[in-house]
């Protein structure tokens, strides 16, 4: 091996003696801060001479006689010529790059620089991330990046979110996008048993350099698995020179964005009173009064009205919410140092962070420890290697959503309030054996404090990789890859509480591991022929392979509540176990040839394997084109001066989605079943020996441009994503034995266009000077059932996916308000004229479920050292029903209720409102429920000001004087305004919202020193 | 230059033995589940794949707890208390609350295992004649207690039907179906409902003619009494008078013995297993428990203590009607009228003899007014809500035999003999026997007792319907004419949508 290397460096050198007729110039390359800048290209003008700086940006190059003029170049910063003349060493200071066609993108296997890439292709900068209170990475890329529609269901930190790229592209399959972070693709399911647990919070988001998603044909190098988009996460690594020290620290509060307005006891009773009332109008107003005190568990012998009404006047009143509900402090320490030399870089660094969420008991807090290290092993091999490990815990809530009774963010804004928290003597009142009055009976306030669990997250996601070059044009890359996860928890619920009273305690403990093993080898070339043809591009293969088992076990009957461990418990309730997993494997190339760096045109194709399909079709593949034209290269635009850039881009291709079961295509009989002691199968499965991937073809065409100097930047894309072969549980009638069987049918699509334009609306003469910066991110998707199966116009039991309408399409009866002389709801039928009772001939489409325009707008003033940032972000289209609010605005008059429908309701003939009156028998007799139809159906468009910051860099004299290299502090606020219209607690919400833990508006102050 | 293609090579070869070493790294198996074409090669999986047939009988849609409370809630037994809100909507009998899809899901699914079962064992090698005659046995009765309880929620009952409103039975699927290609193509017709009772008293002979019976079988278990016990309430169902006489004395003659007397049966009641059952769904385990919302014992009874009115357990949803208290000679304190029995909280005032109506008693005002409640299912397997579920028992035999020797027009009317089997209940009740009824007021004093016998155990609505009555629901509820579409359960939509030939019952 040495001897080979020797060889080859000889004939290397033998080649450079070659040219070196001429002489030798030499120099540093450096940023304007004069820190020298690795990697960076040099190369003489027209010719094909050039040389790399080394890690303190120096180089050394012999140049023949006739060269004039040097070109430098490198990543992230501007290109840079200047003439030879006679100087023989040179200092080079470069310009960061100022138009994002110069800055770098990284794509499948590859960094390329984005004015050589024809995809498209949406980047998020680290200083659009940093200092957030986001816990997660894909939180981060809210409104950010055109096209991607990211949705936080709720305030658990650590909490699941919702992301979509370029709209829902399957009815049954996964529609979440491939991540993968520096070459490892994650894993992102939830396995927490207890509570939500986000996979990729595992990173702390300000050790991201840049998120890159893909969006069209680009994603096709992904093949099988890249259906949804990828979105491709790049963490920051060791730069080399002095050793550089930053200390990072936030701290702050969340709180709730709101509280619901709701009922005094008074108004409650009243409103109960009434529904009685109305439930039965042979009762007179005091049997009514004596039988809602009864249901309060008051005394309810009053032999007249006034003793009544001066006994419901003493009642007090709760509002739960108030208890439940608090204040967070956040905060955050981070400590990174990166340095090195030319041979070996480093950067590790070590982050604590810790949220409180704002109702009791869903906690995060979380460590990570990340390692780079590059070693320059020879000159033609690097070793490179990054690891990140992390732990986070997060307190287990009573329920994350749904409706439990003893969940606080269900119940609080629900109990009757009537009921107090506290006896007279400072203990719970209401706990069993006794409970509350109404059927939220739980003392949540108890039973939050009583019962406690954990969720304990555990990640180690690394990786290896060998560079070798064999030549200046191909390089080989073996890499290694490795996610683990260790996710633990333990619930318990309290023989204090109602759910543990009667078995004496329960405890359920989990435990989930999951182990992703994934190489790539890929042989990497880029090669210029004859100055003007660039041809660059890889093969490679890459396996898969990943395992998830889990063990859980409960246990019920403590000696006492002291005793929480299930080794403490009499009775074994449960044990389970199981296995699952799959590999997958492909191969693939992608081949870019560059004329003159005018014309571009790029194939793409990949050769995948899957286990989860079926047994004939596990392999599959998929192609991809690009091209694109720079044209302000060509010479009729060198006259013109408005166009400093300008480009169009066109591609097509396919990626697979591949969201589905682990053993889906397969026939099984599966265990679990129990009878009589013994254990059973059951026939659980038919296979489909035919089940393949959901095929996804993007057409995408964009244009960017960037205007007067870049002073306007722009990027257009026209998208039409087509999704064929759509995954489907397929329904068969159940006289079969069976209910469905996955199966590839029908299509539909998403069609959309996207805008980013930025720019500076004010630039500055000098650097001290004013600069306002803004960035605004559109997109609009309309998505279409294109078919289904057998010509079936929509799905069997569910209308939401109609032919020729979007997915999640709204399909019921249209509320039409009060009638005025009654009360009673009323609901418009199929001939339009108002009916009482809701038939299902009625329903007619009334929207979808689907956001239509969805972005965000961030400005930026820079003056002095102060930099104000504003982001906005906004969706419109959506139609939406709050669970939570569904409850509060019964007309049983169960619960406590929106003070609105107290106000609104009504009450007299005449009043004209939207509010039934209330009946406690829920239904008018022959009429539909008062929620029926549209009713609960809103508009969920918001804007939202979801971050401000103003930060305060200190001036470099000061900063030098205290021994620092910078010094930041900096203010922030998350989710400060939002305007919309609605009752929820927060609009961004999706699913049904009954009882989660809502977002929350936070303030954060930090400083960041550099030493 | 030669070198470095060497070198080149090498790494490919590298890079190509990985992934010719990954060939065998490509395939996975499940691990909680086996292939369905080889899963019924061996002795032990057909044991387990008829185990996994039995448990399906556990399902809260089946017999963890709509076989038996829904029946009892639709018609005159059940007053709904709105504790959970569950029930409340089958007991005012609205349209669509009533039996629900998963009934008809679970048992075709548990048909399509036995079809499967049944035509698979007789190729596995390492099993018995014996085995297979005892499989064989088993599923018939399984079988035919399937497409029973289907044929029973979903279709009139023959001599009781509004012929108008008549749609026919159910499907009747007796061939495997092992792949896709053989599902997609199953589009079954509703059979003749005379055929579907048919096929079900051919299930149950078979199971008689191959099962066994002694005094230690396990209940819990398909066996030859429960086999009879079933023949002969299929046929009093489908009026044949004659075949439930002869399978309730072949029964009786086998397990008659098993009766209980009145001074031992509440404590039947209170052990896991009932002496009268001949055939039970077992939930032994804890981790078979349905739990606090749903099972059996939630549904009736807010008690976890018996006698302890403090402490308050379940949801108690169904508790019984005014008229159910009277047969059972329960007398509330302050009359048992509506307004007390309505906005009061209950305690008894007076009990008759009837050892039966010691399974009833006021419950705990935790969740909303005290009601009489009855306490048949008490965590009898040692946990909260975890209770075995009597589908047969041999008073059952003796009052099917009563029934079909006192009903007019039977080819075995016997008024001597149909008072004798009256009096075998009603004197090991605490009651003393009757004498002297004769015609209607014999037939009456049967059909009362068993009202009281099987409360809350899922027979009334069946009992009621299968004579064409209607439902006599007051003070309480509105009452429901046999002749009202609401006493057949609705098809599952999805069944009839996609299948034209399955003909959705009538109003629905």
């Amino acid at each position: 091996m040495r001897r080979i290397l020797l060889l080859m460096l000889g004939v290397f050198a033998l080649c450079t003696q070659l040219l070196a007729q001429s002489r030798t110039v030499s120099g540093r390359v450096t940023d304007l801060q004069s820190n020298g800048v690795p990697n960076a290209s040099v190369t003489v003008k027209g010719t094909t001479v050039g040389s790399v700086t080394s890690a303190d940006g120096s180089f050394s190059l012999s140049i023949p006689s006739n060269a004039r003029t040097l070109v430098i170049s490198s990543v992230g910063f501007a290109n840079q010529e200047l003439s030879i003349g006679n100087q023989t060493f040179f200092t080079i200071s470069l310009n960061p790059a100022s138009n994002s066609l110069d800055e770098v993108v990284v794509v499948g296997y590859q960094q390329r620089r984005k004015r050589d890439e024809a995809g498209a292709i949406s980047t998020v900068k680290a200083a659009d991330i940093e200092n957030k209170t986001n816990v997660s990475l894909d939180k981060a890329l809210q409104g950010r990046a055109a096209g991607v529609l990211v949705q936080s269901n709720n305030g658990i930190p650590g909490g699941a979110i919702n992301v979509r790229i370029r709209g829902t592209g399957s009815f049954q399959a996964g529609t979440q996008p491939l991540y993968i972070v520096d070459g490892v693709r994650m894993n992102t399911r939830n396995d927490a048993s207890f509570t939500q647990s986000n996979p990729l919070s595992f990173l702390n988001p300000d050790d991201i350099e840049s998120i890159d998603v893909l969006k069209d044909a680009s994603a096709s190098i992904y093949g099988a698995s890249a259906g949804n988009g990828v979105v491709i996460i790049t963490t920051k690594k060791g730069k080399a020179g002095k050793t550089k020290f930053q200390f990072n620290t936030y701290i702050g509060q969340s709180m709730p964005i709101k509280k619901l307005d709701v009922l005094n006891t008074q108004e409650y009773v009243m409103l109960r009173v009434e529904a009685q009332q109305n439930a039965n109008i042979t009762r007179t107003s005091l049997q009514s009064k004596n039988i809602v005190l009864g249901e309060l568990r008051q005394s309810n012998l009053y032999t007249n009205e006034k003793s009544a009404d001066s006994a419901i006047a003493s009642l007090p009143t709760t509002d739960w919410q108030n208890a439940v509900f608090r204040n967070g402090k956040i905060q955050n320490y981070e400590l990174s140092a990166n340095g090195g030399n030319d041979r070996t870089t480093f950067r590790i660094s070590g982050s604590y962070s810790n949220q409180q969420a704002i109702v009791t008991k869903a906690d995060f807090t979380r460590g990570t420890l990340k390692f780079d290290l590059t070693n320059k092993a020879t000159d033609r091999l690097n070793i490179g290697t990054s690891l990140n490990l992390s732990t986070a815990n997060q307190v287990v809530p009573f329920a994350t959503d749904g409706s439990f009774l003893g969940s606080p963010s269900f119940s609080s804004s629900l109990i009757i309030p009537a009921n107090p928290i506290y006896n007279p003597d400072g203990s719970f009142f209401g706990i069993p054996p006794n409970n509350l009055a109404g059927s939220l009976n739980q003392n949540i306030v108890a039973v939050n404090e009583y019962n406690n669990g954990y969720n304990r997250t555990n990640q180690a996601v690394g990786n290896i990789s060998f560079d070798y070059k064999f030549s200046d044009w191909l390089t080989f890359r073996s890499f290694y890859g490795v996610d683990y996860r260790l996710v633990q928890g333990q619930n318990y619920r309290d023989p204090r509480t109602p759910d543990g009273f009667n078995r004496r305690g329960v405890a359920t403990v989990q435990s989930n591991w999951n182990t992703n093993f994934l190489t790539y080898q890929t042989l990497n070339f880029n090669r210029t022929f004859n100055v003007k043809h660039r041809v660059d591009g890889l093969l490679g293969v890459e396996y898969k392979r990943e395992n998830n088992e889990s063990i859980s076990a409960t246990a019920e009957n403590f000696p006492s509540y002291q005793f929480r461990t299930i080794n403490s418990a009499a009775v074994p309730t449960s044990t389970g176990g199981f296995f699952s997993g799959f590999r997958t494997m492909g191969y693939f190339g992608s081949a870019n040839y560059s004329m003159d760096g005018r014309y571009i045109i790029n194939g793409i194709l990949r050769y995948d394997y899957s286990s989860r399909f079926g047994v004939n079709q596990r392999w599959g593949l998929f192609p991809g084109v690009k091209v694109a034209w720079n044209i302000d290269k060509e010479n009729f635009m060198a006259s013109q001066k408005t166009f400093n850039q300008l480009r169009l881009r066109a591609s097509w291709g396919q990626s697979g989605n591949d969201q589905i079961g682990n053993f889906d295509g397969l026939g099984l009989y599966g265990s679990g079943a129990v009878y009589n002691g013994a254990a059973g199968i059951n026939f659980s499965q038919l296979a489909n020996p035919d089940l393949k991937w959901e095929v996804a073809e993007i057409s995408n065409v964009g244009l960017d441009f960037a205007m007067f100097k870049s002073r306007v930047t722009a990027s257009i894309e026209v998208y039409r994503k087509l999704t064929k072969d759509a995954l489907l549980n397929l329904p068969v009638q159940q006289t079969s034995g069976f209910s469905s069987y996955t199966a590839n049918v029908g299509s539909l699509e998403n069609k959309g266009i996207e805008l980013t334009i930025g720019g500076d609306i004010i630039r500055p003469r000098n650097s001290d000077g004013l600069k306002w910066n803004t960035n605004f991110v559109f997109a609009y998707n309309r998505n279409k059932v294109l078919s289904l199966y057998s010509g079936l116009q929509e799905l069997p039991g569910d209308p939401s996916t109609h032919v020729g309408r979007s997915i999640g399409s709204i399909f019921t009866q249209r509320y039409a308000g009060v009638n005025p002389a009654t009360g009673r709801p009323m609901f418009y039928d199929s001939l339009n004229n108002l009916t009482y009772q809701t038939q299902l001939r009625d329903r007619v489409y009334l929207g979808d479920n689907q956001p239509e325009f969805t972005g965000g707008w961030n400005n930026s003033f820079k003056y002095k050292g102060f930099t104000l940032d504003g982001f906005f972000q906004y969706e419109f289209g959506r139609i939406a029903s709050d669970g939570q609010i569904n409850f509060l605005i019964e007309n049983l008059s169960r619960f406590n209720s929106l003070q609105d429908l107290y106000d609104k309701r009504w009450t007299t003939p005449g009043q004209i409102t939207s509010f039934p009156r209330q009946n406690a028998n829920g239904s008018e007799s022959k009429g539909s429920g008062s929620l029926s139809g549209d009713r609960t159906n809103f508009k969920a468009d918001y804007i939202r000001l979801k971050n401000i910051t103003l930060s305060y860099d200190l001036p470099a004299s000061v900063y030098n004087r205290l021994h620092l290299n910078s010094a930041q502090f900096y203010i922030s606020g998350t989710n400060l305004y939002t305007f919309s219209d609605v009752y929820s607690y927060d609009v961004e919400f999706f699913g049904t919202a009954t009882g989660i833990i809502p977002q929350t508006k936070q303030f954060t102050v930090g400083v960041q020193v550099g030493f | 230059m030669k070198f470095r293609i060497v070198k080149i090579f090498s790494f490919l070869l590298i890079g190509s033995s990985l992934v010719l070493s990954c060939k065998k790294a490509l395939d996975i198996q499940p691990k909680q589940s086996i292939d369905a074409a080889t899963a019924l090669n061996s002795r032990d999986n057909v044991n387990a794949a008829i185990t996994g047939v039995y448990s399906r009988f556990k399902s809260a849609r089946l017999y963890g707890r709509d076989l038996i409370a829904i029946p009892d809630a639709l018609a005159d037994n059940g007053f709904a208390t709105n504790k959970s809100g569950r029930l409340n909507p089958e007991a005012n009998n609205n349209s669509g609350a009533h039996f629900t899809g998963t009934l008809w899901q679970s048992s075709y699914a548990g048909i399509n295992e036995i079809n499967t079962i049944l035509g698979i064992m007789n190729s596995v090698s390492d099993a018995t004649a014996a085995d297979k005659i005892n499989w064989e046995g088993q599923l018939l009765f399984l079988r035919g207690l399937f497409y029973f309880n289907l044929v029973e929620v979903y279709a009139y009952m023959p001599g009781a039907t509004v012929s108008s409103q008549d749609r026919g039975g159910i499907p009747i699927l007796l061939k495997p179906v092992k792949t896709t290609g053989e599902a997609t193509l199953v589009l079954p017709s509703r059979a003749p409902t005379d055929s579907v009772y048919i096929q079900i008293v051919m299930d149950l002979e078979g199971a008689n003619a191959r099962l066994t019976f002694n005094s230690s079988s396990d209940v819990s278990l398909a066996n030859k009494a429960a086999a009879q016990a079933l023949l002969s309430r299929v046929n009093l169902y489908r009026k044949n008078y004659t075949e439930t006489k002869r399978w309730a004395d072949s029964c009786i003659t086998l397990a008659g013995s098993k009766l209980s007397n009145s001074a031992g049966y509440v404590n039947q009641w209170r052990v896991a297993t009932h002496q009268e059952t001949l055939f039970q769904i077992r939930f032994g385990l804890s981790s078979e428990n349905i739990g606090v919302n749903e099972s059996l014992q939630t549904t009736y009874t807010t008690l976890s203590e018996l006698g302890n009115t403090s402490k308050t357990g379940g949801f108690g949803d169904l508790v019984p009607t005014l008229s159910l208290l009277n047969d059972l000679g329960i007398t509330l304190v302050g009359g048992n009228t509506l307004t007390n029995f309505s906005t009061v909280n209950h305690s008894i005032a007076s009990r008759s003899a009837d050892v039966r109506n010691l399974l009833y008693e006021p419950g705990t005002a935790g969740r909303g007014l005290r009601k009489v409640e009855t306490t048949k299912f008490f965590g009898k397997n040692g946990a909260i809500n975890l209770d075995n579920v009597p589908v047969i028992r041999i008073s059952e035999v003796y009052l099917n035999r009563a029934e079909a020797m006192a009903t007019q027009g039977s080819p075995v009317y016997n008024v001597t003999a149909a008072l004798a089997d009256l009096n075998t209940i009603v004197t090991n009740r605490g009651l003393p026997a009757f004498s002297g009824l004769t015609g209607t007021a014999l037939f009456d004093e049967i059909f009362r007792q068993r009202r009281i016998e099987f409360a809350f155990e899922g027979h009334r609505f069946f009992d009621l319907k299968r004579l064409g009555r209607d439902l006599l629901k007051g003070p309480h509820y509105n009452d429901v004419a046999f002749t009202d579409f609401r006493i057949l359960a609705p098809i599952p939509t999805r069944e009839t949508d996609g299948n034209p030939k399955l003909r959705q019952n009538f109003g629905y």
